[in-house]
């Protein structure tokens, strides 16, 4: 379960989130949409702790999350076996809690999931984006994560390499029954993998509903972004 | 409507415009020393706890002696050579050639080595770190290895400092010894002072408190390069062109603070 209560962050002069709240429920999964520089990137980094808010409090029913990131941040010094044990072997509670051969049958499993077996000596910079965030899904998922974030899981990618992710994601939900947020510009990804959504404005929560009820909403907000309308209440972070 | 024609002619002048300027400066100057400080106070309690990966500060020393010897060996070679071809020549005639090694020696010792040691380390290693750091920060793989409940101060950070503390004195002798031996080569091919008269005359430049201030320094300048490079790589913020900037930023203040603290180390050893 993640909750956010009331929460308030200003960057210098200019306040980009005021008086959030949402919940997640185990199983559930979030997406947070709204126009760039609407501050969604700026919530999961509050959640993951990246972030401290100005004001207002986070609470999550379990510390073990795993963010996900919009350009995978993969360590690229490390090869993909060394990525998704990263955690198993640097992680002070976790240091010696496995032998080489369980991390190893770990590894296999995680990868296995994510549909990419036999590349535990590449490097991240001999994969694809797409096989790229698919790692970060394995490196994430490795602990058996209870709350998952992803940041623009699909950022980047083809439509097909699009499907094969987001079908990971609800994989990922269905396996380790976890409450996830999924923030994203895709309408795909939101219909396909949320279950409750939230669209922010300058900082506001304008619009909450289920993915069914934003298609067919009659707001002005959700109407601009379901049909990418230039004309409309939104403007970007650039302006337009 | 006068003050704030008062106010906006006073934002507006260029005094105060170089006054903020300057003031900026100094407040990020403040801010990146505080964080110095800061990684640094957390290296030793990571060392103190003894949290820092041996395997890992091991192969972090080997990296750091293996890149940069060939050039500490080079440059303090050179600078052997020219301190002893503007001095032999015109000792020798003075009937001082006697103390020809006694004068490289001393220098190298008290001063050239642990600063070869120091340039060829901040210019192969340093300028590396902070590039090393900074292009994970700006990619995110920092926030990554956060989010993995992974301390990036004892991943990263405490190993390159640790094995810089170590590893340098290492290289400050390796530049030492060079040099008097570059000093040995120019005196035997420039003047008629022999191999065995110059080694003499550098015992008679070795004491035991220019070794330890050699080694010292070391240490400090190690320690310096190491915690230096790797803050300003940590707290680089943005793209390719803050990468580029993260790494000119680490060398010259790398450098500045050596120097400094090189005064103040010469300072207690005289």
């Amino acid at each position: 379960m993640i909750e956010v209560q009331n929460i308030f962050k200003k960057f210098d002069d200019k306040e980009v989130l005021k008086d959030i709240t949402f919940k997640v429920e185990k199983g559930e999964t979030l997406a947070i949409v709204g126009v760039s520089g609407s501050g969604k990137s700026t919530i999961l980094k509050i959640i993951s702790g990246l972030l401290k808010p100005d004001s207002g409090q986070v609470i999550l029913g379990d510390k073990n999350f795993a963010m996900l990131f919009q350009y995978s941040a993969l360590f690229d010094s490390l090869n993909i076996a060394d990525n998704i044990s990263f955690a198993l072997d640097e992680r002070e509670d976790l240091k010696g809690k496995y032998t080489k051969a369980q991390i190893k049958e770990i590894i296999k499993e995680k990868l296995n999931i994510v549909g990419l077996s036999g590349i535990e000596n590449k490097y991240p910079n001999e994969l694809s984006g797409g096989m790229q965030k698919r790692v970060s899904f394995a490196r994430g998922i490795v602990t058996d994560p209870k709350i998952i974030l992803y940041d623009e899981p699909t950022a980047g990618l083809d439509p097909i390499s699009s499907t094969v992710i987001e079908d990971y994601m609800t994989v990922l939900k269905k396996e380790l029954n976890a409450a996830s947020i999924v923030v994203t510009h895709q309408m795909s990804t939101i219909t396909r993998t949320a279950d409750k959504v939230i669209m922010l404005y300058n900082g506001h929560i304008v619009w909450n509903g289920t993915p069914n009820e934003m298609l067919k909403a009659d707001n002005e907000y959700t109407k601009q972004f379901v049909e990418a309308q230039k004309d409309g209440p939104m403007r970007t972070s650039a302006g337009i | 409507m006068e003050q704030i024609y008062i106010k906006n002619f006073i934002k507006n002048s260029i005094f105060f415009k170089i006054f903020s300027s300057a003031f900026c400066t100094f407040a990020k100057t403040l801010e990146t020393i505080g964080y110095i400080g800061f990684n640094l106070r957390d290296v030793f309690i990571l060392v103190l706890k003894g949290k820092v990966s041996i395997k890992k500060t091991i192969s972090e020393a080997a990296r750091i002696g293996v890149d940069s010897l060939p050039l500490v060996i080079m440059i303090s070679w050179l600078a052997g050579m020219i301190i002893s071809l503007q001095l032999a020549t015109e000792m020798v005639k003075q009937g001082g050639g006697n103390f020809v090694g006694a004068f490289v020696t001393l220098v190298m010792l008290k001063e050239l080595g642990p600063i070869m040691a120091a340039f060829a380390i901040v210019f192969m290693e340093g300028s590396s770190i902070a590039a090393e750091i900074a292009s994970m920060k700006v990619t995110e793989q920092i926030d990554a290895m956060k989010t993995l409940k992974v301390n990036p101060i004892q991943y990263l950070i405490a190993p390159k400092v640790t094995a810089a503390i170590l590893i340098v004195p290492l290289a400050v002798i390796i530049a030492c010894t060079t040099g008097i031996l570059g000093g040995l080569f120019t005196s035997v091919a420039h003047t008629e002072l022999t191999a065995v008269g110059y080694l003499e005359s550098v015992r008679m430049g070795l004491f035991l408190k220019d070794i330890s201030a050699s080694l010292v320094k070391g240490a400090v300048f190690g320690g310096i390069i190491a915690v230096v490079c790797a803050t300003i790589g940590y707290e680089t913020k943005g793209g390719a062109l803050d990468v580029g900037k993260a790494t000119t930023k680490g060398v010259v203040w790398s450098i500045t603070i050596a120097a400094i603290f090189d005064y103040i180390i010469s300072a207690l050893f005289i």
